[in-house]
This record gives C-alpha cells, structure tokens and sequence, in this order.
C-alpha cells in the first residue's frame, strides 16, 4: 500500500523552501555589501553573520532534540525519535560548523586556531557529546531501547550545557588569553550590522527548519518501511487459550 | 523508606563484591598510582612545573580510575544475569542506581585518600595543615560527581559493544566541570588558605553538579536498565 | 483469593518483540488461567527465552498487549514483577557473593512474607535461610562464594530464591538443564508443590521425559507465534 500522498513532498514545504532561499540570499546581500566593515577587524567581521547564526542554531538544536526525546520517553511514539534524531544530526553539523568557524576566524585574529574561547570550547565539547549520542545510537539494534537510550543521552548532554558553558568560561579567565567574543557582546554595534545579523539569524534558522522538516520526513518513510512484519498482520492466528 | 533499604542493601552488596574482587580492586589501585607515575615522566622534572601539575594529574587518574570502577561493578553484575534477578525484585531503580553509586563513591573516596599523599610525594607538593578541610571537601564533592556520571553510563553501556571505550568517550565531556572544580579548588587548597573565596566558588560548582546530575540520573536511569 | 478459575495469569495479545533487530515474536496470542502448569516447547532459537523475559517485565514488548494477573507490562511492569519471579538458565546469582547473601539480598529487596508461603515449614531453621537452602540441598555450601559452585548448584540457588519469594507466577527456563538426576526430581517436586498452592508455573524445557508432571497445556513455539503442541 505506497500511498503517494505520503511521500511527495507536501506544498508547504516547497514554499517554505523557497521563502528561505529569498531570506538567505536578503540577508547574504545585507552581510557582504550592505554591512559596513568594522572598526576594528574591517571586512572580517562578515564572518559573524555566518558564525553567529550557526552557533546559536546547534545549541538551539540539542535542546530542540533533547525535547523530541523527551517526548519519546513519555509518549513511545516511534516517529518522535526520527526528530529527535533527525535534530540531532543538524545539532552535529551547526556545531561542527561553529568550531570550524571559530577557528578560522581566530587565525587572523588572534594568529592561532585554538584559544580556549569559552563559546568555542563549550561547542567543541558539544561536538564531543553528540558523537557519542550517534555512537551509541550505532551499537543498539532494537530500534525502541535504541529511541529510549538516545533519548537518554540528549537530556544528559542538554543538562550538561549550563555547567559546561560555566566550566568553560571560568577556565579562561583563570587563563587570561586574549579573547574576542565573537557574537560582539559588550560592543555597542552598528544598528545597521545589528538588523543584518538578526535578518541571518533568521536566515539560518529557516534553513534548519526546512533542513530537519526534510529530515523528518524523510525519516518517516523509512519508518513505514520498517514494519516489514505487518504482512504477518492480517492472517487469523488463533489464540492459545490455557484455561 | 523502602527505597532507602534497597539502596543501602545494593551498596552493601556491591561493596562487598569490590572487596572480594582483590585482584581488580588491587589493580584499579595500582592503576591509579601508575598514572601518577606516567604523568610525572611525561611532565618532565622541572619541580615547579611538577608542583603546579600535581592537582590535574590526581583527578585524572581518579577519572580514569572511576571508569574502571563503575565499569567493573556492572560487568560483575551481568555475568550470571544476577542483574536482571535484581531488576525482577520489587524495587524501584532508583534506589538500585543509587545504591550503586553509593558504593562506587565510597570507593572512589577511599582510592583518593589513598592517592592524595601518593600525587604530593611524587610532585613534591604539600598541603598546608590548615586546608585539609577543603581537601577533603573537594574529595568527596569530586568523587561523588564522577560516581554520578560514571555509574549512570556504565549501566547505559553495560550491554552494548565496544563499551570499554565507549565509557570514557560518553563520559569525559559531561565532567568536564568536575574536573576543573576539583583540579582548581585542589589547587587552591594546596596554595594555602589565602584563595579560600575562589576555592569555594569551584565547591559551590561541584556542589550544583552533583545535586542536578543527582536527581536527573536517578529519574531517568530506568529508561537505560529497563530493556 | 488464589488463583480464581476466571482470573488470567497471563494474557498475551500479537505481542511482538524484535532481538537485535530481527522479529522473533510475530504476534503471539496467549491466555493461561492462574493455576495452571504451563510447557513451553521449541527448538532453539525460536524466541522462548525471549518471551520468558518479556513476560518478566524484563523485555518490552514491540507491539501488542501483555498482562500478567491483569497488570500491563509496560505501563504497569512493577505491579507486575510483586506477583512473578524467574529462574533463568543460568540461575541469576551474584557469583561473588554467597549463596546465603543471595537469598538475604531478595529477602530484603523482596515485600514481607506473603501469605501461604511454604516458609513457615521450610524456615525451621530460623531467619538464617536454612529452609530454603536445605529444601534445595544446598546447605553444605551456603555459606561458599557462588563463583565456585558448578552449574546444577546455581539452578539449585535460583529455585531456592523462588521458593523464598513464592510469586504467584513462576517463569522457568530451562528448569532441568544442567540439574543431576536428584536435582530434576527435585525441581519436579517443587513445581508439583508449587502447582498444588494455587501458584501458576510457565516453563520452557526441551524435555519430553517430564511429562508426569501432567501439565495442563504443551505449547509450542514456532515461526514467532505460538500454538498447541503438535497441532
């Protein structure tokens, strides 16, 4: 029974899609042409319109997929792991993405790749965290104890975040290294630059939306692929009656 | 009530299972102090350097030591399915969880005690008689919190491939604020009296740790032994 | 109170259940009233262990409904486990802890002395587990490290911890493997006891030779669903 309806792509999506491809491409022209360069780091402060978005997003993501398993833990309902999952592998990509960011803008910066930057080093714990959530998701065959165990998992590392994010910050003011914070708080910013980060943030979140929204329904067919014992369902078995 | 029986009568029994196990708990021991031993040649001889590392190598090995620990109490446990006997008596798992955290804190305690005078002699550190107060403090705040963690993933990976390496792996990123607690406020406690205020921010950060991850691990740790 | 002719000891409804990520329960459909002897056969492989430990709250089923004494298993599994107990195959003993210590910890885990337990009779000894250990012929070694006991004496321990707890639903698996000829006897007796106290007995064994117990249904275990035996 394919019912087609179920695996083309609903409209709304496609729109959606789109939608976010016109924010994207706004908030691109705001951030290579419209920006002023910065006072202090001229053209290199484009980067943070990127950066900024994309690590916000990945921290937004675990808690998003902490949730989703949360759900699973209360409701059972197969399809509440696929998002869970499914935000989970965004959470890995966004906080990839956020040290490799980070990295690249702290080269010409600070002239090193690695300083201990409290967000940086608290996202490449979060790297750290979620491999192990994909790891452990790998080992376990059964798909509901694999759903309940990862679900598991991202709560601990959604709960590790506040402390972690403590220890991180913490660790480097007892280690004064010269630090940048890269999502200019503190500095009075250009209202200009302010309206053009903002219009990327949402930019980017509408990518992740559409990103897991595809995901997710992605996700779903394969669920329905799964019940290969369903053709078992159907014929009469007869129950075994010990009375 | 019923619950703090149970967990008193798990922790009893795990206790009892570490001691008979000599030779595991003989080599988590000797594990330990090996580390200390390891760590000194790679850190080089430079006694400064030595004496302002000693805090950070003691908790690493108490880390590694708690991997091996927790690990070692569920790998007892699964081999005869004595476990699942466990899990089939009428009590809750929370009070199972606890009862093995307890006995794996007890015995993280006891090898830090053992491992503090070792760590100093070997880095030529001292401990001012006036801050043993704060040592012991940080001891036992620091072990707790690795026993948390620890017991919590092992009975997670108990059943799964891998699991040796695994532990450690899922492990070591949620510590992380154990450890700089811990290594700092060691630090603070080794330099004397006079960082008391910092040190005690570090406890205070230990003491969130254990109370949050405490009552999450507790409430969520049927989810991981309830198959 | 025990064991109503009306009252279901266990109720199975297209119970599935997959073990590493293969189905091996495929709809299992199964009523058995409190008070009665149960066999279950099947090759191995067939998944009766799997649904032993299913039925112990132990697995979750996949799909489908489980009761025991009308609990369900997954929401309501801790109701559930107060009325059953299981004998695995490997008798389920902490090995580095004595036989005794094992019946103390399920005596103290375990809710107070239930009603129309054997043990009045069996604890003539005093609170030491004299009893149940003596019923199973263990006191010689009562007090030895379970590591050191061989096979039949860990299946005789496990009996031991189920004639302590007397559930009202007894799950044994493979009762008779690695048991001598005293000890097959014995768990006999103990089933037969077991069975004549309103208890419900569902057990998995290969054994054709233990059909004097007169139990009052062999089931079999096949392609993942159950049926009478040799229908």
């Amino acid at each position: 029974m394919t019912d087609t309806s179920r695996t083309r792509r609903p409209r709304w999506l496609t729109v959606f899609g789109l939608v976010t491809l016109a924010v994207v491409g706004v908030g691109l022209y705001g951030a290579l042409i419209m920006s002023p360069p910065d006072v202090n780091q001229g053209d290199l402060i484009r980067v943070m319109y990127a950066h900024v978005p994309v690590a916000w997003i990945g921290f937004a993501a675990v808690a998003v997929s902490a949730v989703w398993g949360m759900l699973y833990l209360w409701r059972g309902r197969a399809i509440d792991d696929v998002r869970a999952q499914g935000t989970a592998e965004a959470a890995l990509l966004y906080s990839i993405l956020t040290v490799v960011g980070g990295m690249t803008y702290s080269k010409p910066t600070l002239n090193t790749y690695w300083t201990w930057d409290a967000k940086l080093t608290l996202t490449a714990l979060m790297v750290a965290l979620v491999v192990g959530y994909f790891i452990v998701r790998a080992l376990i065959d059964d798909p509901q104890r694999r759903a309940r165990v990862s679900a598991v998992i991202m709560i601990v590392v959604l709960a590790s975040l506040p402390f972690n994010y403590l220890a991180a910050e913490w660790f480097r003011t007892l280690h004064p290294a010269k630090s940048v914070n890269l999502d200019g708080s503190g500095v009075t910013m250009d209202p200009t630059m302010l309206r053009v980060l903002l219009l990327n943030v949402l930019g980017g979140a509408m990518v992740f939306v559409y990103f897991i929204s595809e995901r997710i329904r992605i996700g779903r067919l394969s669920l329905a692929d799964d019940k290969t014992f369903d053709s078992v369902k159907g014929v009469a078995r007869e129950v075994v009656s010990v009375r | 009530m019923n619950d703090l029986i149970a967990a008193l009568t798990v922790a009893r029994k795990d206790f009892l299972q570490e001691l008979r196990s000599r030779a595991t708990t003989v080599a988590t021991l000797f594990f330990s102090a090996i580390t200390l031993v390891m760590m000194a040649f790679g850190l080089g001889r430079e006694p400064e350097l030595m004496r302002s590392a000693a805090p950070g190598v003691l908790w690493v090995a108490l880390a590694f030591a708690g991997v091996i620990a927790a690990a070692q109490s569920f790998q007892a446990d699964l081999e005869e399915g004595a476990f699942e006997q466990l899990l089939l008596l009428p009590a809750s798992r929370a009070a199972i969880y606890l009862g093995k955290l307890a006995a794996s804190w007890l015995y993280l305690f006891a090898l830090g005690v053992l491992m503090v005078p070792i760590a100093l002699g070997l880095y030529g550190a001292t401990a001012p008689a006036g801050t043993w107060w704060l040592l012991g403090l940080v001891l036992l705040l620091g072990t707790l919190g690795l026993a948390i963690i620890a017991t919590f993933y092992a009975g997670l990976t108990a059943n799964l491939q891998a699991r040796e390496a695994l532990l450690p792996v899922l492990m070591f990123p949620v510590i992380v604020p154990i450890m700089l607690g811990a290594v700092r406020a060691t630090e603070a406690a080794l330099m004397g009296s006079a960082d008391a205020p910092l040190a005690l921010s570090w406890v205070q950060l230990l003491g969130g740790f254990d109370l949050v991850y405490l009552v999450v691990c507790a409430s969520i740790f049927h989810f991981v032994v309830d198959d | 109170m025990s064991g109503g002719t009306d009252e279901l000891a266990i109720e199975l409804r297209e119970v599935t259940r997959r073990m590493g990520g293969e189905y091996v329960l495929r709809g299992v459909n199964l009523e058995v009233a409190a008070g009665r002897l149960v066999v279950l056969r099947g090759s191995n492989g067939t998944g009766k262990t799997t649904l032993l430990r299913l039925l112990a709250t132990r697995l979750r089923p996949a799909g489908g409904q489980a009761f025991v004494f009308g609990h369900d298993l997954t929401r309501d599994g801790a109701a559930a486990r107060a009325r059953l107990g299981l004998l695995s195959v490997m008798g389920g003993s902490f090995p580095l802890l004595t036989g005794r210590e094992n019946l103390e910890l399920a005596a103290a885990l375990a809710p107070g002395p239930r009603e129309g337990a054997p043990r009045s009779d069996m604890a003539a000894g005093g609170a030491g587990f004299e009893g149940p250990l003596a019923g199973v012929g263990l006191e010689q070694a009562a007090d030895k490290l379970v590591r050191t006991y061989s096979s039949g004496m860990k299946k005789r321990l496990g009996l031991a911890r189920l004639l302590l707890l007397d559930p009202d639903l007894w799950l044994l698996d493979e009762p008779y493997a690695a048991l001598d000829d005293l000890g097959k006897r014995l768990m006999d007796e103990c089933v037969t006891a077991a069975k004549a106290r309103g208890r419900t007995v569902f057990m998995a064994s290969h054994e054709s030779d233990r059909d004097h117990l007169g139990p009052d249904a062999v089931i079999e275990l096949r392609g993942g669903t159950l049926r009478m035996f040799g229908a």
